[in-house]
């Protein structure tokens, strides 16, 4: 039976991997695999956006989604933050934040914006609402794959903040080692 | 998407309309999930792309494999439990 390789808690590391996807392995020095971790968290993340628009994070409509998806880090946090501050606004008459439909234009009156219906003529001039919302299997697919990117990122962050043995570093001196004996 | 949708479409702004290929997009979020955990889990660097190339492949034939069986599960098991009166 193997004895559990031993783990170093490394808070600092911990600290970076929950500013940004990939950079507590930078701290650690692991600059080939904060790289690989990165581009793997930060595809899944724009992917996600890339198929569902920005509709895909919403810390108001889709609660149980984004609590997943904030597990990104702050890349969730500010998508949202724009999202629910430059693209949302108030039904006529309505207390409630909601995406534009079709046929309907984001002005602000008196510092708080709302959705002005549109005339034809100005439907068809090319006005409407700041962004698209996906619909149904394709936006719960664009969902799904940012709420993968913010289970990754956990991985990689518990990784940076215990991390273990640096397996490349070992091999690479004992290669070095077995190279100088011979 | 009409030429019109094109035109109008600002990437990461609005929802792509790919609707009838929904079943492909598992194939880049496979890749990309396998990329983001081996980095982490690879014990050697050096068969880092073999590695991410074999777990994409697990995880692209363990979908197969789950969508035969709910296929099979559908198609011919709940018709035989539950069938449908003529």
């Amino acid at each position: 039976m193997s004895t559990p390789q031993p783990t170093e808690f490394n808070p600092v590391a911990g600290i970076a991997a929950a500013i940004f996807p990939g950079a507590g392995h930078l701290v650690l020095g692991r600059h080939k695999r904060a790289f690989f971790a990165m581009v793997g968290v930060m595809g899944l993340f724009f992917f996600g956006l890339l198929l569902g628009g920005i509709d895909a994070i919403d810390s108001k409509q889709d609660r149980f989604w984004f609590f997943g998806q904030a597990l990104v880090g702050p890349p969730t946090l500010v998508v949202d933050y724009i999202h629910q501050n430059k693209f949302k606004a108030y039904g006529y008459g309505s207390e409630i934040m909601r995406t534009g439909k079709p046929g309907e234009h984001r002005v602000i009156e008196n510092g708080r914006p709302v959705w002005e219906p549109l005339t034809y003529a100005e439907i068809e001039s090319g006005m409407g609402p700041p962004n698209v919302p996906g619909l149904g299997r394709l936006n719960e697919i664009a969902m799904l794959s940012i709420v993968l990117a913010g289970m990754l990122n956990l991985i990689v962050f518990l990784d940076a903040l215990m991390p273990g043995p640096n397996r490349d570093a070992k091999k690479s001196s004992s290669n070095a080692n077995a190279g100088g004996a011979q | 998407m009409s030429l019109v949708q094109a035109l109008a479409y600002t990437p990461f702004v609005d929802a792509l309309s790919i609707h009838e290929q929904w079943y492909l997009l598992i194939i880049p979020m496979s890749i990309l999930l396998a990329i983001g955990y081996k980095a982490i889990r690879c014990s050697n660097m050096k068969k880092y792309p073999r590695e991410v190339f074999v777990f994409t492949v697990q995880i692209l034939g363990g979908l197969l494999l789950l969508a035969i069986v709910f296929t099979l599960v559908v198609t011919v098991v709940i018709p035989m439990v539950a069938p449908m009166p003529s």
